[in-house]
């Protein structure tokens, strides 16, 4: 059984009568100490993905199937009670703009000190301190920031904040949604440098919600690629970026300019997001799919295993099969 | 002397703080503090640099949406400044600029068609309604968006934001600009329609042999579309050259980190060079060289004067003493 496992994960935003398909049976494995980037388009379904991770979605707006599993445990049907000890302490998460949760009248470190007491009730106000003086040095903060407000910092200090907070409970298991996203490109490569090395110094496992795949070449060890609601691919970073095997994948990285290496052309995918409120029977990406057949769109394509701990929900994506280019 | 479609020299726009008691001088915010560079017909030039180097400011003077301080700018060997008071309606003619969010760039109430006929109109460009209809027919076609007409009777509401961008940079060519300043047109836009944009924008750069002016702050969508690339930092230039040159072989720190720092699709490895501190605020900044807190090759040298823009290989500029005295290690 691997640390999460994400069984047939499914979420319906109900609009009245309509149902929008926002995540359509998705699955797969996260081992201890993996990092996972699920990446996706807008409208792909990879925040929602992450709220229903968190229980921040359900009635009677979204209907959430399926199942998550933590260690075994379903985070889908957990009791309230239960979920409460879990969140912070064995998960936490980070937004795009969790700076913003931060209170702007109360000192940094206070905030950061009542969390941590909220989850250590015994806990003296000194050993909280201590305790939030430390998440502050992992993620290269001076101590002057405990003393600060808010609007003191710059957006990088404070995101760095938020991921401080994440960290002070010791979970295991943190979400980042999009939480490098508004940054500038050089405070997120020190960030996501730091939040690598943390996770080695204490075996974190992290998913990272992102649009951006050079986020994910950079700093996980896993890509989930995801559009429509629905899984296109998961595997290795490395193999996947580059030998993707999915048509949607191979269409996104060739959208995708290139920093490094030979500078090749920028083809687009023709043709847009389809409509998510429909049932769609076959295979979503089919409607812009150059290879697609009057079969892909009957018929849901299943996955095809292409290594272990690789595989592609496409017919074509087959063993030892040589990329299109 | 090769003709220059649009010239910069020692462009500067300040901003001035208010104080708050009477007498008490803040020091102006030096949004662009001495920019310079010259632009051929047919030539992109791309500026990068992160969120508020004066990036976008300096899109701004250069179609005179803002009016500098000090320096010049002239269009086709013209004053802007004179060019754009004594005929506005030719200056934006000839210099036009593309905004980051297309929605913002159409007026909701109207269709696509009445959109699109308005700056005809205004610049009298076709005899009659038909004939302007029919010019946007012929833009829409070139782009891809078929059938024309489908587009034209719809609301911006119902486009998606690569269509509406692509329909936005059409409008502007319409016009048959001499020049254009695209800000940051394609971040916003999803990764598999961004493309579209940016083919779109490069073909019609090279057929009607104009300038163009790509603000961004991605070096990878940069070096995709830019024959030239600048990378500011704090309101000045501090490297510049032709794109595969400053991506391969940076040479001022900054350039260097922020290389570092931006992940690639197909790197192995990821090691970004550690900068010291946030992007300071442009004021007050010097007398040495802006970045000299925070770099990590800063010497007491450093601090003393701002390091002019050399010429450390042809046609790559550096403001930096310590590359100038290393010189150029050919690779």
């Amino acid at each position: 059984m691997a640390f999460l496992e994400l069984r047939n994960l499914s979420v319906d935003y109900l609009m009245g009568a309509q149902r929008v398909h926002a995540v359509d049976g998705v699955s797969f494995p996260v081992e201890k100490g993996d990092s996972v980037g699920i990446v996706g388009e807008s409208g792909s379904g990879k925040s929602t993905l992450g709220l229903a991770l968190l229980r921040l979605l359900g009635e009677p707006t979204a209907e959430v199937r399926g199942e998550a599993l933590l260690e075994g445990m379903d985070l889908l049907t957990l009791a309230e009670k239960d979920l409460q000890e879990l969140r912070w302490r064995r998960m936490a998460a980070v937004f795009q703009k969790s700076m913003n949760a931060l209170s702007p009248v109360h000192k940094i470190g206070k905030q950061m000190a009542d969390v941590y007491r909220v989850h250590h009730p015994e806990a003296s106000r000194e050993q909280a301190k201590q305790r939030a003086l430390e998440t502050l040095r992992q993620v290269n903060l001076a101590e002057r920031v405990y003393t600060s407000y808010p609007h003191e910092l710059s957006g990088g200090m404070m995101q760095r904040v938020s991921i401080a907070l994440s960290l002070l409970n010791h979970p295991d298991l943190i979400i980042f949604d999009e939480a490098t996203t508004a940054l500038d490109v050089v405070t997120q490569g020190q960030i996501l440098k730091e939040i690598q090395y943390l996770e080695r110094e204490l075996g974190l496992t992290r998913l990272m919600i992102t649009h951006d795949i050079s986020v994910v070449a950079a700093s996980c060890s896993h890509v989930a690629v995801m559009y429509a609601g629905r899984l296109m691919e998961y595997g290795p970073t490395a193999k996947v970026l580059r030998s993707p095997r999915h048509p949607y994948t191979q269409g996104l990285l060739r959208a995708y300019p290139s920093l490094r290496g030979e500078k090749t052309g920028m083809q687009g995918i023709p043709g847009a997001l389809p409509d998510l409120k429909e049932e769609i029977p076959g295979c979503v990406f089919a409607p812009r799919c150059p290879w697609a057949t009057e079969d892909c769109r009957q018929r849901r394509p299943e996955e095809v295993t292409i290594e272990a701990g690789w595989r592609a929900s496409c017919p074509r994506a087959v063993e030892g099969r040589e990329p299109d280019a | 002397m090769p003709e220059y479609v649009m010239a910069a020299e020692n462009l500067s726009r300040f901003y001035p703080q208010r104080s708050v008691k009477i007498g008490d001088a803040y020091p102006p915010v030096k949004a662009v503090d001495g920019v310079s560079f010259a632009l051929k017909a047919g030539e992109t030039l791309s500026i990068i640099g992160e969120s508020g180097c004066g990036k976008s400011t300096l899109g701004r003077l250069l179609v005179q949406l803002e009016t500098q301080d000090a320096g010049n700018l002239t269009l086709a060997g013209q004053d802007a400044v004179a060019l754009h008071r004594k005929d506005p309606l030719a200056f934006k003619r000839a210099a036009q600029i593309v905004f980051q969010n297309p929605f913002d760039a159409f007026n909701p109430r109207f269709t696509i068609l009445k959109s699109m006929l308005r700056p005809l109109k205004i610049h009298g460009i076709g005899r009659n309604d038909g004939e302007r209809k029919e010019l946007c027919r012929q833009a829409l076609v070139s782009a891809g968006l078929t059938p024309p007409d489908d587009f034209l009777r719809r609301f911006p509401h119902e486009l998606s934001g690569g269509q509406l961008q692509r329909i936005s940079i059409l409008r502007s060519m319409l016009l048959e600009p001499r020049f254009m300043v695209a800000d940051e047109p394609v971040s916003m836009l999803d990764v598999s329609v961004r493309a579209d944009v940016m083919n779109l924008l490069q073909r019609l750069t090279s057929q009607r042999h104009m300038a163009l002016v790509f603000i961004s702050h991605d070096l990878a969508t940069t070096r995709y579309i830019a024959d030239r690339i600048a990378v500011m930092y704090l309101g000045r230039f501090v490297e510049i050259g032709a794109s595969e040159e400053v991506l391969n072989h940076p040479l001022h720190p900054y350039t260097r980190a922020l290389l570092s720092a931006c992940g690639s699709v197909d790197q192995e490895s990821f090691d970004p060079i550690e900068i010291a501190g946030e992007p300071p605020v442009p004021i007050g900044a010097g007398p040495g060289c802006y970045f000299a807190p925070r770099c990590f090759e800063a010497g007491p040298e450093c601090g003393e004067n701002y390091p002019p823009l050399m010429e450390l290989a042809p046609g790559h500029f550096v403001s930096c003493c310590h590359c100038a005295m290393k010189g150029v290690e050919t690779p």
